[in-house]
């Protein structure tokens, strides 16, 4: 803490700084000056992808690797737990042979750790996926859960089940100019990719509606930390010219 | 009827093959098919170590309409990669329309956004927010808690979505410190404990008995949520999620009960995905995005600087609209923007 030196101030100041060079990316294509906000909205991103990696780094030194490795292995040398010390080092020892990914000819080492990795993460999300989500909503579907109406029941049972039979459809691919019953077959199943296609275009609408106002909502916030800044510094330039 | 071979693929035939030894009486000549007059054939054996392609001509005969149909094939492989990008042939006007809309849309939006922000412009456009069915659950559930319950509250969201996350994060955080329940925070994002000590640090007064807990990061994704609830003592889970992958980790992870273990506050861009788990039940509640922040906020009795950001989203969502359609008819009257490939379709 520096005597007479406000820190919020200036972590807002350089927020602040930070995020118009964030949003100088949108003037990189003016000419002349153009390109010194593309340099700008660069320096924000490296300054952004750089802290994050120090951060990242630091975390898992001070989460991850002292408390969870080196205190537990101290721990357990203490008590003279040696099923403590073994979990401890084999933990530790899976980490360091995943350093080995990194050397080309050495990478066959980190193999193990991998594998352990890839059971484990495969084994929790295969059984969640299975359990929490495949079974779970296929009994709420069967159910007509979130139905309250019988309004409600109809439209979930009629334009659920079209729209995904339909977006089903619009995925398969038929040859035109066919005859008989080959090209009726053909025109119901264009007819339905068509209504598949629509089912998707308001799917992906509705996607990117609830990215932008996610994205607005971020915008909203930082223009309300940012603002007050400028106002003030705005108001104190006025003063001084008075 | 035997099916008949392509020329390329006839050429390729094995010819006569030169024997390294002389041919052995018991091996059978092939008699018909495509091996037609080539001796000792099978039994491979024989002939597995001659050197690759001895005996074959690799000179095929292909004719033009093979090579007109391959080129028609390598054409269309080749077309999907070359259409999404065409910069490169943008002249230095066309860059500049280009940078001259992506400047307008900013300016208009950005307008839109800061107005109803300025002190005093209180436009008053959209009311007091009410909370959704589901926000009214979860307010139920969190003012149900009793003093001294355990509640485990995941902040898996970073600095990037901080400014719309915050804002429902300060809500349940408050309502939880006001029920006096014992609040553990984890996060499966290494960034998240950060973004929540910023959280707890701007709500918890010097005062006030501290029952927050950060218990930190926890590495593993959805692997890691096993072991946090085997370790994080809680009566109750409160998610709150800017992506919905951390909100199907914990529903998949949790097990189901009646009344739900887990509750959720979500961005808007995750609630259109994690909506089917409040549906079959395995999120009991659920409060979305700024709206709904602040309505809970209004229903404590806590929110103080007015309903600014609402306004703000409102008119930039207006104007938004506006430019959508605009730029339809606009697109609709001129046949689109002067990119090369539109100058390529209207030549």
């Amino acid at each position: 803490m520096i005597p007479g030196v406000d820190i919020d101030l200036i972590g807002t100041a350089v927020a602040s700084v930070l995020t118009f060079f964030v949003f100088s990316y949108l003037l990189g294509d003016l000419p002349g000056l153009g390109p010194l906000f593309k340099f700008f909205y660069r320096l924000a991103m490296h300054i952004l992808v750089g802290a994050g990696a120090a951060y990242a780094l630091i975390v898992a030194w001070w989460s991850v690797l002292y408390p969870r490795v080196f205190v537990r292995l101290f721990e357990a040398r203490l008590a003279g737990s040696r099923v403590g010390m073994t979990i401890a080092a084999v933990g530790a020892a899976l980490g360091v042979l995943l350093l080995f990914k990194g050397i080309r000819s050495l990478a066959w080492l980190g193999n193990l750790s991998t594998a352990y990795l890839i059971g484990v993460g495969v084994g929790v999300a295969a059984g969640g996926a299975a359990i929490g989500t495949l079974h779970a909503q296929s009994q709420a579907t069967t159910t007509f859960a979130g139905a309250r109406s019988p309004l409600d029941l109809v439209v979930l049972f009629i334009v659920g089940t079209l729209g995904t039979l339909t977006v089903f459809i619009s995925f398969t691919f038929t040859t035109t100019g066919r005859k008989g019953l080959s090209g009726i077959w053909a025109r119901i199943v264009q007819g339905l990719s068509v209504l598949g296609r629509f089912f998707l275009y308001v799917a992906l609408g509705a996607a990117f509606a609830s990215v932008y106002v996610a994205g607005l909502s971020v915008l909203v916030g930082r223009l309300q930390a940012v603002l007050p800044l400028i106002l003030s510094a705005l108001s104190r330039l006025l003063a001084m010219g008075q | 009827m035997a099916a008949q071979l392509p020329s390329w693929l006839e050429a390729l035939k094995p010819k006569a093959i030169e024997p390294t030894a002389a041919p052995k009486e018991e091996e059978p000549v092939e008699l018909e098919g495509i091996l037609e007059g080539v001796r000792g054939a099978l039994p491979v054996a024989d002939v597995a170590w001659q050197p690759l392609g001895a005996g074959i001509s690799m000179r095929p005969q292909i004719t033009p309409d093979e090579l007109a149909r391959a080129g028609a094939l390598q054409e269309l492989l080749a077309r999907g990669a070359a259409t999404p990008v065409r910069r490169e042939g943008e002249s230095r006007a066309q860059k500049l329309w280009g940078g001259t809309q992506r400047l307008f849309v900013f300016l208009v939006i950005a307008v839109a956004a800061i107005l109803p922000l300025f002190p005093g412009a209180s436009l008053g456009l959209v009311g007091a927010p009410q909370l959704s069915e589901a926000g009214g659950k979860m307010y139920e559930n969190i003012d149900g808690i009793k003093s001294g319950d355990r509640v485990l509250v995941a902040f898996d969201y970073d600095a990037t979505q901080a400014p719309e996350m915050d804002a429902l994060a300060r809500a349940v955080v408050r309502h939880l410190l006001a029920r006096k329940a014992r609040v553990s925070v984890v996060s499966l994002y290494p960034a998240g404990p950060a973004a929540a000590q910023v959280v707890i640090n701007g709500l918890v007064s010097g005062t006030a008995p501290i029952t927050i807990t950060n218990v930190g990061y926890m590495p593993g994704q959805s692997t890691a949520i096993p072991y946090i609830l085997g370790t994080v003592p809680f009566s109750q889970v409160i998610e709150l999620a800017a992506v919905p992958d951390t909100v199907r980790w914990w529903a998949e992870q949790l097990p189901r009960s009646d009344p739900p273990l887990l509750w959720a506050g979500v961005s808007a861009q995750a609630e259109p995905m994690s909506q089917p788990y409040l549906t079959s039940r395995q999120v009991g509640g659920m409060i979305v995005g700024v709206p709904d922040a602040i309505a809970y906020e209004l229903k404590l009795g806590l929110f103080k600087p007015g309903v600014a950001p609402l306004d703000s989203i409102a008119i930039a969502n207006a104007a938004l609209i506006v430019l959508i359609v605009l730029g339809g008819v606009i697109q609709l009257i001129l046949g689109g923007a002067p990119t090369p490939e539109n100058e390529r379709r209207r030549k």
